[in-house]
């Protein structure tokens, strides 16, 4: 089998779920006896040092753990949109004709974003293709399934919802349709479409009653987490240590954990907050300045990350917007963390089926703060959650199940 | 004791067999016993089909004797042998009232209602079926110990079965020391024998007294007669069963000639209207026109042989190129007859597998259970039985894994654990699991998974190994699915495919893609059934496998593993030679691989080419014309390795992986005739198989072989073509796979090479060892050292 992943970004330009994620199923299916390569269709940043030039239009190539890896450079769009085609017909064609020549079976489309001239050049080509929806931006423009006043959507409506409700500059209302009718068109010819949980499965079929959501959650490499014996070190004068892992974008809720946190000064409480560097999250970064109980760590590699999570007693998750994805929670169950969640999209419904933390309303920084307090007056409860902690998949059951999926996409053609 | 009666044991041939029993390799013994006991009173204890019964009243008719024989029962079809149900009382009770009816009881009721027929002291003999568990055997013991006379004789049948609902085996240790005249027989079954009493009184049974002089004699006088007698049995029953097959031939045969008659009628019928046709003047005219197709078709006959050589050529060419199939041009010089009996047969050319039986359905594509919606659920139970040593710190998931596997009724974990000195065994009784705790001396793969059978209550076993991990929250429920839903096609075991771990190494990879190739699981699951006795037909089809096997509890007692080696292929195929199917699945698979090192691949291939040939008789070997040319060739292609591998590391290209590979085959095909027999050049990289080939070196080359020449240059060149061609079928797997180059992907080639090397090692040893018989008595001496010396620890 000759397989094609694609996705909107990989190393070194950035580091994320996607890219990983790429590479992780690349590797699996070179394990598995399958040819590989991976198509970045919106590089952006330094090139690897290893490149070479490469025939598509402004492309290089280079090899990453073994994976060729071609390098398109990011093309600015017509609209500030990731779902509008490009007006240039001639990349589509050249990609096309690529695809062709390479003899690809199918192509996998790892996140919609960016990727639309290639679905065209799938489609030129007959391709069929697979397409992993880790997040709701076929169905909102702002990817978070709340409209502009962050009240809960319950579907674009073929864009009339998005017209009514989020219509912001740059958008026009007639492009927010357009880009209703394209993420329809797109996921119609999709021989299978992925989601990573149950939750996002649904919300998909409720807007796409005829299509077919298939449930594939996202796998850890387990190897790397080393639960403690008996939860966390004890730190003196720390009742709780809390984490946050996540980036500071506002729909994240970091800023309402950090002032829950603000409203119990005289806690004994540790918050490590693994995230970004904070550049345009002006209140996020006065409030850590202001509490010393707060630590921010940035940088840190997924190895770190596994390391470190062992040391909290509680990962919290104060999401505003609507997840997709629960990966952060696995990483938690992994290392033997029971967590706090903003009970909305995935995580609240993993969190309601496990019962492995506490279920808190999003955006209330008062009963974060009320919850907070009282686990540290009673920690002897987070033991009770901890038995409950599921078992994540293991990387290798994640990319078995893709490979499983591949087949059975050529199986149907 | 009387000798008379010792030797008539000997020609006693029992006449009133009901059923087939194991108790048969008891009745010379039962009998003679009868005869020097002589008691009034005979009473058995669960006489089921009556095989020692029926023998016991033979014996007193023919000896004349004054005994009363009772035979108690239920006949209820409540033993563990599974023998007995109502409808072998009615066998027994004819059988019973036609022969032996003046002195013999059928009591049919449960054996303590039986007590009050019996007069305490009154029994001098007393039989009781042990194949139950040894609670309540003991109950009955204890109970009917008071109606036995001064000096009674008591029978255990079953004192060497070792199963869950039979362990009469405890009680009778117990017993052997309570009744110190006692002895016992180990062969079908088990028969202890003691006698109630104090060690000092002597009765004539003189053979029950400890220390007796001629016990052992006489426990192996009827140990041979009692082996004698099942072998007797096993022969009648196959004649019967041979006698069932003539009859059912012969109405074929019959029902067969009724249908050639009738054809042959159609054919007359048919050959009037062909003659018609050749009469009439149309045949006439078209004459001309027939013979031309048949003069095509005679060219085209002639020709099938060459088109069938330009088949096989061209094959080779598209395996290795022109240049390669060239280069090995004197290769198949060599083996030039084999390639022209191969295009006279027309090998259809295939990827490996077993074919297709037409009668099965395609191979189905089937998704793993976790990715179809819909409830899952079937009612059964399964253990899933797992050895373990030091199973490390993946245990715990591997048994939250299994423990949350869905879909089925109950689940249980059976762990056979052989010395773990770390936390193994906490680690699992804590997870709720059944421990059974076996001395590191007695493990073999065969002996723990069969005792963790017998411990296990599951009406399905899984068998599993430590480091093996389940894919999917169904994945249990998916092998169980398969066996239930192919159980009419007599599948008995159902085996799944490995996915290799996140860091698995080229080596594994590929060589687990050629394996599942040559089974035909690479990408569905197929089903393994009995095709031939050749060696790769059964390979192919018979195969399971021990990191993951499914079986039905029952049928697996039936077989259990056997032997220290590839236990899972023995046991795939005696299945399939008994008429059932095997399957090997691929739609659910355990994550599972190992990163071995070059030094574990030169061993390990060396005891599977073994194992292989001592396994199956038509396993192809070569002959060896010299066993030091095989030496010289390893010695000398590892000192061209080791220069090779300090090139290859200090160097960073970026060619393709496939044009790396085809230019240093091509390149060594050359370079590496030449001989470099220098001793202490091998710097592999591999600390083991450095000192290993250094070893060989210093103690087998010649001491001076500068110019190899006839059959030892010839047997290193082999070695050579071998090693190159095993590149070269890498080359056919990782060509589609790798691409460019780069720092991992070149670690990994590397050591690859120097694995391949190994693996051809150990292979070209193993064959040396093989035909080593025909060696002179210092090569002999060798090949046993190595041989010694590369089985140890595999």
């Amino acid at each position: 089998m000759r397989v094609l992943l694609i996705v909107h970004r990989f190393f070194p330009a950035a580091r994320g779920c996607s890219d990983d994620f790429a590479l992780s199923l690349a590797k699996a299916a070179q394990r598995a006896g399958h040819s590989a390569r991976i198509l970045v269709c919106s590089f952006q940043g330094p090139l690897p040092g290893n490149h070479l030039p490469h025939e598509l239009p402004q492309a290089v190539q280079t090899v990453s753990e073994g994976v060729p890896v071609i390098l398109m450079p990011h093309i600015v769009l017509a609209a500030d949109d990731e779902l509008t085609p490009l007006e240039d017909e001639r990349v589509t064609v050249r990609l096309s004709t690529w695809m062709q020549h390479q003899e690809f079976d199918l192509v996998h489309f790892l996140h919609p974003m960016h990727t639309v001239f290639a679905v065209r050049a799938a489609q030129r080509g007959a391709l069929p293709f697979v397409v992993s929806l880790t997040d709701f931006l076929p169905l909102c423009p702002r990817t978070t399934m709340l409209d502009a006043d962050w009240r809960p959507c319950p579907g674009p409506l073929d864009g009339d919802r998005c017209a009514r409700h989020c219509l912001r500059p740059p958008w026009t209302a007639a492009g927010l349709k357009k880009r209703a009718a394209l993420a329809q068109e797109m996921l119609a010819i999709a021989r299978i479409r992925v989601c990573p949980s149950p939750y996002a499965a649904n919300r998909y079929r409720k807007t796409y009653p005829d299509m077919d959501f298939t449930v594939v959650p996202r796998g850890l490499d387990l190897q790397c987490f080393t639960p403690p014996k008996h939860g966390a070190a004890a730190a003196e004068h720390i009742d709780l240590t809390l984490g946050y892992l996540g980036n500071a974008m506002p729909q994240q809720g970091l800023t309402t954990l950090l002032r829950a946190l603000a409203s119990l000064p005289e806690a004994r409480l540790r918050l490590v907050v693994i995230s970004d560097a904070l550049e345009h999250e002006h209140e996020s970064r006065q409030l850590i300045a202001a509490d010393p109980r707060v630590q921010l760590i940035t940088d840190m590699s997924p190895q770190e990350v596994a390391r470190l999570l062992p040391s909290l007693d509680l990962l919290c998750l104060p999401l505003e917007g609507v997840a997709a994805c629960t990966w952060v929670l696995d990483l938690a169950a992994a290392a033997g963390v029971p967590a706090l969640v903003a009970d909305l999209g995935a995580p609240g419904e993993w969190m309601a089926q496990h019962g492995c933390g506490l279920l808190l309303p999003p955006g209330e920084s008062d009963a974060w703060a009320r919850a907070i307090g009282e686990i540290a007056s009673r920690p002897e409860q987070i033991n009770a959650w901890r038995a409950n902690l599921p078992l994540p998949l293991r990387i290798e059951e994640e990319t078995f199940f893709y490979d499983a999926l591949y087949r059975c996409c050529l199986h149907a053609a | 004791m009387n000798t008379e009666h010792l030797l008539a044991a000997a020609s006693f041939s029992p006449q009133r067999l009901t059923l087939p029993s194991s108790r048969v390799g008891h009745l010379p013994f039962v009998v003679w016993a009868m005869q020097e006991i002589a008691p009034a009173i005979y009473v058995e204890l669960g006489a089921a089909a009556g095989s020692t019964y029926f023998a016991i009243c033979q014996s007193v008719v023919e000896a004349g004797l004054a005994t009363r024989c009772y035979a108690v029962d239920t006949w209820q079809g409540d033993a563990p042998t599974g023998e007995c149900d109502s409808e072998v009382f009615s066998l027994v009770d004819a059988c019973n009232r036609s022969h032996f009816s003046d002195f013999s009881r059928l009591l049919r009721m449960p054996f303590d209602q039986a007590l009050t027929s019996f007069a305490d002291g009154s029994i001098e003999l007393l039989h009781i079926d042990g194949l139950r568990p040894h609670e309540a055997v003991r109950r009955d013991f204890e109970a009917w110990l008071p109606k036995l006379a001064s000096g009674a004789v008591v029978m255990f049948h079953g004192t060497n079965t070792y199963e869950r609902d039979a362990s009469v085996w405890r009680l009778w240790e117990d017993l052997c020391r309570r009744y110190p005249k006692n002895l016992a027989f180990p062969h079908a079954g088990g028969l202890g024998v003691l006698q109630i009493g104090a060690a000092s009184d002597h009765d004539g049974l003189e053979w029950l007294q400890p220390h007796f002089p001629l016990a052992k004699a006489i426990a192996a006088y009827f140990l041979a007669l009692g082996m004698h007698q099942l072998e007797c049995d096993s022969l009648e029953k196959k004649c019967a069963d041979l006698n069932g097959e003539q009859a059912a031939l012969r109405i074929a045969l019959d029902q067969r000639d009724a249908r050639i008659a009738s054809l042959q009628e159609d054919i007359a019928g048919r050959d009037g209207q062909v003659a018609v046709i050749l009469a009439s003047s149309s045949w006439r005219i078209t004459a001309p026109l027939r013979k031309a197709r048949r003069l095509m078709e005679r060219m085209a006959a002639r020709h099938s042989l060459i088109a069938n050589l330009c088949r096989l050529i061209w094959l080779q060419i598209r395996l290795y190129g022109l240049r390669g199939v060239l280069c090995r041009l004197p290769h198949y010089l060599r083996h030039r007859q084999r390639a022209i009996t191969l295009a006279a047969a027309y090998v259809h050319p295939h990827d490996g597998g077993p074919r297709r039986d037409p009668s099965l359905p395609p191979s189905d594509f089937r998704l793993h259970p976790d990715l179809t919606p819909g409830d899952k659920r079937i009612d059964e139970s399964v253990s899933f039985v797992i050895p373990t040593l030091n199973a490390g710190p993946e245990l715990p998931l591997l048994l939250r894994k299994l423990t949350t596997q869905r879909g089925l009724r109950s689940i249980e974990v059976v762990i056979v654990d052989s010395g773990s000195t770390d936390e193994t065994v906490r680690i699992a009784r804590d997870a709720g699991c059944t421990v059974v705790e076996i001395a590191p001396a007695d493990f073999s793969h065969s002996h723990a998974r069969n005792v963790g059978a017998e411990a296990a209550s599951g009406r399905y076993l899984l068998f599993m190994v430590q480091d093996a991990f389940p894919i999917g929250s169904h994945w249990a429920y998916g092998m169980l699915a398969y066996l239930l839903e192919h159980a009419d096609r007599r599948l008995a075991a159902v085996s799944c495919s490995e996915y290799s771990r996140s860091d698995s190494d080229m080596m594994y990879d590929s060589l687990i893609n050629t394996h599942y190739r040559f089974l035909g699981c690479l990408d569905s699951d197929r089903l393994g059934e009995f095709r031939g006795d050749d060696h790769m037909a059964l390979r192919a089809n018979g195969q399971l496998s021990d990191v993951a096997c499914l079986i039905a509890r029952d049928l697996f007692h039936r077989y259990r593993y056997q032997g220290d080696y590839a236990e899972d292929l023995d046991l795939g195929v005696r299945l399939i030679k008994d008429g059932y199917r095997v399957a090997m699945m691929s739609s659910v698979k355990v994550i599972h691989s190992h990163n071995r090192s070059a030094y574990y691949y030169l061993k390990r291939s060396f005891v599977d080419l073994v194992f292989l040939t001592g396994l199956f008789a038509d396993y192809d070997c070569p002959r060896i014309l010299s066993p030091r040319g095989i030496i010289a060739g390893i010695v000398s292609v590892a000192a061209h390795l080791s220069q090779w591998r300090l090139a290859f590391d200090a160097s960073d290209s970026t060619e393709s992986l496939s044009r790396e590979v085809e230019t240093s085959v091509a390149r060594w095909r050359k370079e590496f005739r030449k001989p470099r027999l220098d001793r202490q050049s091998c710097r592999l990289d591999d600390g083991r198989l450095d000192a290993c080939i250094d070893s060989l070196a210093e103690r087998y080359l010649p001491a001076s072989c500068a110019m190899p020449m006839g059959a030892f240059r010839a047997e290193m060149d082999d070695f050579l073509e071998t090693f190159v061609s095993r590149l070269d079928h890498f080359n056919t797997f990782a060509g589609k796979i790798y691409d460019r180059q780069d720092s991992v992907l070149r670690q990994q080639l590397r050591d690859m090479v120097l694995k391949t090397f190994a693996a051809t090692a150990g292979t070209a040893l193993g064959f040396m060892y093989i035909g080593s018989a025909n060696f002179d008595p210092e090569d002999r001496r060798m090949a046993q050292t190595l041989s010694s010396e590369l089985k140890a620890g595999i």
